[in-house]
């Protein structure tokens, strides 16, 4: 797998966002998991001073009379509350207080806690008997007596452990006479949560790990009909275009590429296919005239000849060269025209002048056939932009066609107009007429159909190339037709459009 | 003397055929497409071979082919054409011989030679 790869990248993306997701919802909930341990620690806390200060109470109002000197005998119930196992193992129980006194005081279980009873009036404190020298130094350290009349709650470390440590005041008769501190191991949380970071520790790893293996076999899934299009795509060449993708995606982004893929290939082909024929129908264009020359020059070589002999074989070669080079003119014409039309130069052209010259040339042409060619000019439009060279070649092309196809004696009426945005030129003939069924083909390259009495030879490229030089100036030719009536070529220009399309090319150029 | 028609649209073509054919002793009658062909058989019936172009725009030479079987199916047809022998083949099976305009003149005159050759020129008379 390549680290360019999509592959790569959909296993590496996945994998990260999936690893930032589950290393953040872990800490939350490792977090939530802490906090609400934390908490039922402090209210555990809370509740076991709640509940030693009650049962202090509590049994001092049960045991002693009022007005007895309660204050000196306080001390010793808190000793016995909190020391309450050392007095019962010695047999020292107050009767008085009951079983369900005991009982309740047994659930609180104080035995792991540090509990001490600091005096307020520095009189001698009470404390487990597991508060020694030293933990008593810390709690001294520890405790707050600015803030005596609050509930605290602080973190303290007893001998490298830590402890959840809670500072309340002790009020008796009005007064406050202690400050509560007691402290208990976060043992049993800190376990937990210990265990539970190591899950996670070593939980995450592993379902990254899976994840990578998952999204990597998710993404050859999805990436194979792309690897499975490019060896299709690695087989077609100019000489089989015959290759297609034939399996069904059911992915609708992968069948929009291999639809997409497989009509280019069918355009591909169709393309190819037509450059083929194009191709020989230009060999055997130029395959006659080059038989002639051949052939002309092979019998003139043959026998010693005479002189107008000669003469008449150079005649004839110099005929079918001309001939060749109307042909490669015609294609490079074409080739210009479909390939590189910025080659083309737009230039403001005297229109009456431009129409006059043409009649004129083409007049010589029909003079043989007896072809009558009249001009009607019928618009104040004077000048055109376009290129003038190559649309006298567009017109020539097809009043060359009409004197062809027009039979001696015949008409051909050329009339000029121009509406807002086109001039139109309409050629009308009085010729054979095409019918229905080839009006569409006439346009197309090499197509040529001519009747038997009519002794015309062209090489059916003359309608392609006025039709490609229309579309250069973003003109149209339309033909209507009725056999044996005659023909009418409609050429239109745009007038405003030819110059707008400078515009453009100036633009494109800039 | 030995009468050959060349029916071919390319009357550049025809001129020099028909120089070679005639410097060689064969008397030639030309026709540049069907009509001129059929005219040709018309009134000249003593053909003894007929040079074909398979290639002409006004009457493709395959139609001229059926044409020249109606009037005698045992005339020899020389076909020939820029297309290649295996082409023309394609087209025209059953032609006594074909020619590719690209080949030699010498060829076509071997060729004209052996056809005329084998044969008496009787047959056009015979079957009409």
């Amino acid at each position: 797998m390549r680290i360019q790869s999509i592959k790569f990248k959909i296993t590496i993306l996945y994998t990260i966002a999936l690893g930032t997701l589950l290393v953040a919802y872990s800490s939350y909930l490792y977090l939530t998991l802490s906090k609400g341990l934390g908490e039922d620690l402090d209210i555990e806390l809370k509740g076991k001073t709640r509940q030693i200060k009650y049962f202090i109470e509590e049994f001092n109002r049960q045991t002693f009379q009022a007005g007895e000197n309660v204050d000196k005998n306080l001390d010793d119930v808190i000793d016995m509350t909190i020391n309450l196992n050392k007095y019962r193992s010695k047999g020292e129980i107050f009767l008085e207080t009951g079983n369900d006194w005991l009982k309740s005081f047994d659930y609180l279980d104080l035995s792991e806690d540090f509990i001490y009873f600091l005096n307020v009036d520095s009189q001698v404190p009470a404390f487990t008997k597991n508060v020694n020298g030293e933990i008593k130094i810390l709690f001294l350290n520890t405790v707050d007596k600015k803030n005596a009349a609050q509930t605290l709650l602080k973190n303290i470390r007893i001998n490298n452990e830590y402890f959840r440590m809670i500072q309340e005041p002790f009020y008796f008769n009005g007064k406050m006479k202690f400050i509560i501190l007691i402290a208990t191991s976060q043992k049993t949380l800190l376990t937990v949560l210990k265990e539970r970071r190591d899950v996670l520790f070593f939980s995450i790893p592993i379902v990254l790990v899976l994840a990578i293996l998952i999204s990597k076999y998710f993404s050859d899934r999805l990436v194979k009909p792309i690897v499975e299009v490019a060896s299709v795509a690695e087989q077609v060449t100019h000489k089989d275009l015959s290759q297609r993708i034939k399996t069904r995606y059911n992915d609708e982004e992968i069948k929009i590429m291999v639809g997409a893929f497989n009509k280019m290939i069918d355009r591909l082909q169709k393309a190819f296919g037509h450059i083929a024929e194009f191709n020989s129908h230009v060999a055997h264009e130029l395959k006659t005239p080059i038989a002639i020359i051949n052939g002309e020059c092979e019998v003139a070589l043959r026998k010693e000849q005479s002189n107008s002999e000669y003469k008449e074989t150079l005649q004839a070669v110099f005929e079918e060269s001309q001939k060749m080079l109307k042909i490669t003119e015609d294609l490079l014409l074409l080739a210009k025209a479909d390939y590189v039309p910025e080659n083309f130069v737009f230039q403001e052209f005297d229109l009456k002048e431009f129409f006059d010259e043409i009649c004129e040339k083409e007049r010589k042409i029909s003079l043989e056939k007896e072809i009558d060619i009249k001009l009607k000019f019928l618009t104040k439009t004077k000048v055109l932009k376009g290129d003038a060279l190559h649309l006298r070649r567009l017109f020539l092309n097809i009043i060359n066609n009409s004197i062809k196809f027009t039979r001696k004696g015949g008409v051909i009426d050329i009339s000029v107009k121009a509406d807002h945005n086109n001039l139109i030129v309409e050629i009308a003939d009085t010729g054979i007429g095409i019918s229905a069924g080839d009006i569409d083909k006439i346009f197309d390259q090499f197509y040529q159909k001519v009747p038997t009495d009519l002794p015309a030879r062209g090489i059916g490229l003359g309608l392609s190339i006025a039709q490609a030089l229309a579309k250069v100036h973003n003109g149209k030719i339309k033909v209507q037709s009725i056999v044996d009536r005659g023909t009418t070529f409609t050429v239109t220009l745009p007038i405003i459009s030819s110059s707008t399309r400078t515009q453009e090319a100036i633009y494109a150029a800039s | 003397m030995r009468k050959i028609l060349i029916i071919d649209d390319e009357v550049g073509v025809i001129r020099y055929y028909k120089k070679l054919l005639e410097s060689e002793g064969y008397s030639v009658l030309t026709a540049k497409n069907a009509a001129e062909g059929n005219m040709a058989m018309l009134t000249a019936r003593d053909i003894d071979l007929i040079m074909l172009d398979i290639n002409m725009p006004q009457v493709d030479g395959v139609y001229m082919w059926d044409v020249i079987q109606e009037y005698n199916d045992k005339l020899k047809v020389l076909i020939f054409s820029v297309r290649n022998i295996e082409e023309q083949k394609r087209y025209l099976p059953l032609a006594t011989d074909y020619f590719d305009k690209s080949q030699s003149v010498e060829i076509l005159l071997n060729k004209v030679s052996s056809l005329l050759g084998s044969k008496k020129p009787e047959t056009m008379r015979a079957s009409s």
